[in-house]
């Protein structure tokens, strides 16, 4: 994989647009394998509520307790027996995880320093989040683009999903999630770079939690964007085409790390006044690091 | 010094600059791109001072610098010393190819070629000339001029350089230009005129001279106990030397040192037994490669023996014929004499195997003239006196018939005066001798006139009346004094020519037997000619034959052997004279040593400096870029690394400390594990060659073998220890130069303890007849160092040839080729033993079949270094042979023990 900036097309999850069914067999397999590896991991921990309750699942029979409804007996069990029993189902939380992924083109950007790209770091999260959550029983979507998910195939449902929507939109995704229905309680977990402004941030945070929702919001990064390693006459440029010609590059190292804490303090202080967990994670660290991170940010609100 | 352009036009580039000064200024070094997602944190820290807009000046100096560089390579300079070059026009170059030019000839060629060389840089034609040459010049271009210098070689005779001075008068009339004179710095015989005229035609001329002024053999004189050899140098030569003697077939015989004092001649003592001093061929000066440096010895430098008879006995010594002739004959032969009471002396002389038989005044009995008249036959000489008694009573054996009585001259009863002796003729033998005026003749004996007299005739008097007849009888000559030997009848005997006069006749004495001089008179066709380095070799093809006489070597008649291959003459390069230093002052000329400072040529150092600027240049951009603190600086570094000269070692020329632990490292591995070593002979690919020699013998050894060595080891006899190894292998190479008396003092000792030096001379196949080829020499001179014991040619049934395979020699890369080892005990009467050996394990092997590249082989076991004419069998006999000379290393004589072990089991039966 080049470094810098990946063509835009590679923001899907399967390629180019002419050989998107091939490239999803390659590509999607892996990513869904490094999912379910980093879902493996996590899966017992996030989930621990095997109890009778609502629910569509089966559960148990128990005795009929009388006073009871009698709409409750199970007849068919009942008939077998001298004894009423009342069909109990398992309790289903009704946990939602609403799952969303910067897919922007500054997400679409690797360094020397890393081994993947931002997008597809966050990429993976995410699938591996959602596939964690539906292993654990609870239901999971793309947050503003799929109904809610309880089967085993979420990730490819999900990839689906996205690849289906970034023909739509020719590659083009917002930076930050769009304006979604969801109910209160429900949890969301957000996985981008935020490399916006901190104003816009707050908003999108102050509109998810009007609807009543909590979550995480997980900073990627790209190892170059913390430590900024660059010296002599540089030119940086960016997605969008912005140039910045430095003479000496070094010189900019303690103004850009002092705006960059500036801006990861901004968006902390204001995940927090909206009731969010703020985690970060580098691109070359583990992925399995992030994925706790984000369940303890979850489980924590 | 000034400078030279040889394109002086390209300078005009150097206008060119300031456009590329401003291009340079207008272009800056391209920043490098980085892709930085997070830019719009830091978009609004934008400052446009600090981006470099234009080039760094120092970065620009650089560039520009490098340009120049450049431009002034292409321009082709070169950096001339003052009064070297006179300028402009076609070179002419005269060189002395004379023998007395052999022995620096390599450094005349080098001074001729740097010449051309300069010429062809400043594109002027030239055109060589050699003055030993037909006087025919041409202009060339350099390169054409060059092969034409190429093939000039030393001509083996004496400067005549003035039949060239035409030629060389026309070519500087119609070209004009500059002539450039490589002289051997002798005056010779026209020296000072050739120079006069040289600086009349072209004033300021270069003459070159070299710093080895010659040196020659002028003579040899075989006198009675030793070989005496004049040798002159030239003022400032070499002040000692030595002569080597050889024999027909090359064999060295001696050597005679000679030292020149403040002299410019010495004499050479060359102390041999007769018979060997007879076989005297050749004499050459040790390290003067030249012509004259070599003496030819033909049969006339032959010490005869010459057997004296002498009839009656004289009361007083001073009287007696034979006291006179003994006095002349014995520095110049070997002197037979009748013994007092003798019966039959003529017999007993003759058997004893002389060649030239002198018979003072005697009669004849009839048996002693049949004696003679076989002697004759034979091709022996006879010299007759004579006296009272060949007066009275002529016998047949005389050349001319005599009239009785004979005449006397200038006596009491004579009106005639003593007479004198007249100029000899010149088909005379005695020919270039001066009679000297108070030689005078009181008594003759008296030819009777007869037809054919004349012809007879080898000295005359001045009236003249024969005083010397001689007659070709058989094979041999028949001479007769028509005076008799002693004072009385003249005084001749008393005077030098009487010497000379009996030298030229042994001189012209042939050997006795079928080897008589065939050819007395005419041509004598040429057999074999020296050239200018002093080889003999086929006849060159201007040579015409010789003519009797003495004759000055010249085109015509170079030096070598004349007449018939049973007795050649030899023609010698320089039979006397002297050398005398070329005076060249008052003459414009400018008088330049070979080693003189030459133009330089700037175009190297001009690029080499060009691509150190580009390199430069190259870092200073990565730096720019900023590249340089991650990928660049360590593939800088590397690249210094590289470029770096290789770092010296410690210990080379220190003395070797025995304490450090590289050392003890180095020196357990072989402690531990027995190896074959070889000796680093500073030759790469000779040391490339033993390594895998080495190896492949050590790999062949461990399957063929239960020896496993370990690898084998490099060795440097001075500082390594050698203790650990059975067997050295040393290639000798003859540039190579001798070792250290240190490591020679090493090498004798680990011979001593009980090692085995395998030397290799590797020159199998160069050996012809018995000249010693050079890597031979080298080691002759090595080995005297070291005590080596005496050696001989390894018999076949040498244990050496038994101790694992049965071989017959030792093959290398040639399969034939001869080995020494220690001499054996002589070999007892009627035992055949099938293997032999000494006590011990000889200390010294000398193979001369290139060993190791016989060994050599790649991974699948081939033959890296094929040689024979069956490859693959030779390279599996130089294997064998490798194994057999380990196995004998390792176990001795044990192999020829072996040999008894069925009679002692025999024994131990009974």
């Amino acid at each position: 994989m080049a470094l810098g900036f990946q063509p835009r097309e590679s923001i899907r999850p399967d390629g180019s647009k002419k050989h998107a069914a091939v490239d999803l067999a390659r590509r999607l397999p892996g990513l869904i394998l490094s999912a379910r590896h980093a879902a493996a991991s996590v899966a017992a921990g996030l989930h621990g509520r095997r109890r009778a309750g609502m629910g569509e699942n089966f559960w148990q029979f128990r005795p009929f307790i009388s006073g009871e409804a009698a709409q409750n007996v199970d007849w068919r069990r009942s008939g077998r027996d001298d004894r009423l029993y009342v069909r109990e189902r398992e309790w289903e939380a009704a946990q939602v995880l609403w799952v969303w992924t910067d897919l922007s083109p500054s997400m679409n950007f690797r360094s020397h320093l890393a081994e993947d790209t931002k997008a597809d770091r966050a990429l993976v999260l995410a699938l591996a989040l959602a596939d964690a959550c539906v292993r654990g029983g609870e239901r999971a979507g793309w947050l503003g683009l799929t109904p809610l998910f309880s089967s085993a195939d979420v990730i490819e449902r999900l990839a689906l999903a996205l690849v289906t929507q970034a023909r739509r939109t020719d590659d083009a995704f917002p930076d930050l999630p769009p304006p979604a229905k969801v109910r209160p309680r429900e949890k969301v977990a957000l996985i981008g770079d935020f490399l916006v402004d901190s104003q816009e941030f707050d908003a999108t945070l102050a509109r998810l939690s009007a609807q009543g929702v909590s979550g995480c919001a997980l900073m990627v990064f790209d190892p170059v964007e913390e430590t900024f390693p660059f010296a002599g006459q540089t030119e940086f440029f960016d997605e969008s085409g912005a140039k910045l010609r430095a003479g000496r590059a070094e010189d900019f190292a303690a103004v850009y790390g002092q705006k960059l804490q500036n801006h990861r303090a901004a968006l902390a202080d204001s995940a927090r006044a909206r009731g969010f967990a703020f985690a970060l994670h580098a691109t070359d660290r583990p992925a399995t690091e992030a994925l706790l991170r984000l369940r303890n940010g979850l489980e924590a609100r | 010094m000034s400078w030279v352009f040889a394109s002086p036009w390209i300078l005009l580039a150097l206008a060119g600059l300031p456009a590329l000064y401003v291009l340079l200024r207008v272009t800056p070094p391209p920043p490098r791109q980085v892709a930085f997602p997070p830019l719009r944190l830091i978009l609004d820290e934008r400052r446009d001072d600090a981006t470099p807009a234009r080039t760094p000046w120092w970065l620009l100096l650089l560039r520009m610098a490098l340009a120049a560089l450049i431009v002034l390579a292409m321009a082709g300079p070169s950096l001339v010393p003052s009064g070297a070059s006179a300028g402009r026009g076609p070179l002419l170059l005269l060189i002395d190819n004379f023998w007395t030019a052999a022995p620096d000839w390599a450094a005349r060629q080098a001074a001729a070629t740097k010449l051309l060389d300069d010429a062809a840089r400043e594109n002027r034609p030239a055109a060589v000339l050699g003055l030993a040459e037909k006087p025919f010049v041409t202009l060339e271009d350099p390169g054409a001029a060059l092969a034409r210098l190429r093939a000039l070689v030393p001509r083996p005779w004496l400067p005549a350089r003035a039949q060239t001075l035409f030629a060389i008068e026309a070519f500087l009339r119609e070209h004009g230009g500059e002539a450039a004179w490589l002289s051997d710095g002798q005056q010779d015989a026209d020296g000072r005129a050739f120079a006069g005229k040289l600086s009349a035609l072209t004033p300021g001329a270069a003459i070159l001279t070299g710093d080895r002024p010659p040196r020659a053999i002028t003579g040899a004189r075989n006198i009675s106990d030793a070989l005496e050899i004049d040798v002159l140098r030239a003022p400032n030569g070499a002040p000692e030397g030595l002569v080597r003697a050889f024999d027909a077939h090359g064999a060295a015989l001696g050597d005679a040192p000679f030292s020149f004092g403040t002299e410019d001649r010495a004499v050479a003592r060359l102390t041999l037994p007769l018979q060997l001093r007879n076989d005297v061929a050749r004499l050459a000066l040790v390290g003067e490669a030249s012509a004259g440096g070599v003496f030819l010895l033909d049969s006339g430098a032959r010490r005869r023996r010459v057997g004296l008879i002498g009839g009656a006995k004289a009361d007083q010594p001073l009287l007696s014929p034979l006291y006179y002739l003994r006095k002349a004959l014995s520095p110049y032969a070997d002197l037979r004499e009748e013994k007092p009471g003798e019966t039959d002396p003529i017999g007993r002389i003759i058997g004893e195997g002389a060649d030239v038989l002198v018979l003072a005044d005697m009669t004849l009995a009839p048996d002693a003239r049949e004696k003679l008249k076989k002697f004759l036959d034979a091709g022996g000489t006879v010299v007759r006196f004579a006296g009272p008694r060949l007066a009275s009573a002529p016998d047949d054996l005389l050349p001319v018939k005599l009239r009785r009585g004979g005449r006397t001259l200038g006596g009491a009863l004579s009106w005639d005066k003593p007479k004198t002796l007249a100029p000899f003729d010149e088909t005379s033998p005695f020919a270039g001798l001066a009679p000297p005026a108070d030689a005078n003749v009181n008594r003759q004996i008296l030819a009777e006139p007869e037809p054919g007299l004349p012809q007879k005739t080898w000295a005359r008097l001045a009236d003249g009346t024969p005083l010397v007849t001689a007659e070709p009888r058989g094979a041999g000559t028949l001479v007769l004094f028509h005076i008799a030997a002693e004072s009385s009848w003249s005084n001749l005997p008393l005077s030098g020519l009487f010497v000379d006069m009996l030298k030229k006749i042994l001189a012209r004495a042939g050997a006795v037997g079928p080897a008589a001089e065939a050819q007395a008179e005419g041509l004598l066709p040429v057999l074999k000619n020296l050239d200018g380095f002093g080889v003999l070799g086929p006849p060159s093809a201007e040579a015409r034959a010789l003519p009797k006489g003495d004759v000055t070597p010249d085109a015509e008649h170079p030096p070598g052997y004349y007449g018939s291959q049973e007795a050649p003459r030899a023609l010698n390069t320089f039979a006397d004279g002297a050398f005398k230093p070329l005076d060249i002052s008052g003459l414009n000329l400018r008088p330049q040593s070979f080693a003189a400072p030459r133009a330089v040529d700037l175009r190297g150092p001009l690029l080499l400096a060009a691509v150190l600027l580009a390199l430069a240049d190259a870092f200073a951009s990565f730096w720019i870029g900023g590249a340089w603190r991650r990928q660049a600086a360590p593939a800088a570094l590397a690249l210094l690394f590289i470029l770096a000269p290789p770092p010296v070692q410690a210990q080379q020329g220190g003395i070797p400390s025995r304490v450090g632990p590289s050392n003890s490292d180095k020196w357990f591995a072989p402690a531990l594990n027995t190896s074959l070593a070889y000796v680093v002979t500073g030759d790469a690919h000779a040391d490339r060659i033993s390594a895998q020699g080495l190896k492949s013998l050590s790999d062949t050894l461990s399957q063929r073998t239960s020896f496993n060595p370990g690898p084998p080891r490099a060795v440097d006899p001075a500082r390594d220890e050698l203790a650990f190894y059975p067997m050295i292998y040393w290639p000798v190479s003859a540039d190579a130069p001798q070792p250290s008396a240190q490591a020679a003092q090493k090498i004798a000792a680990y011979m001593k303890q009980g090692g085995l030096m395998l030397f290799d001379t590797r020159d199998a196949g160069q050996q012809y007849g018995g000249e010693s080829t050079p890597a031979q020499d080298w080691l002759k001179i090595f080995l005297q160092k070291l005590d080596p014991p005496p050696l001989a040619p390894a018999p076949k049934n040498h244990v050496i040839y038994r101790t694992f395979y049965l071989l017959d020699g030792l093959a290398g890369r040639s399969e034939n080729g001869p080995t020494y080892i220690e001499a054996l005990p002589p070999e007892t009467e009627g035992e055949k033993a099938p293997a032999r050996a000494g006590d011990g394990v000889s200390p010294l092997i000398i193979a001369s079949t290139d060993l190791a590249a016989g060994w050599a082989s790649d991974q699948w076991g081939e033959a890296l270094y094929p040689g024979g004419s069956d490859a693959i069998r030779t390279h599996e006999l130089a294997l064998r042979g490798g194994v057999n000379i380990v196995m004998y290393t390792l176990t001795g004589n044990y192999k020829a023990d072996q040999v008894h072990v069925p009679e002692l089991l025999e024994r131990l039966g009974q």
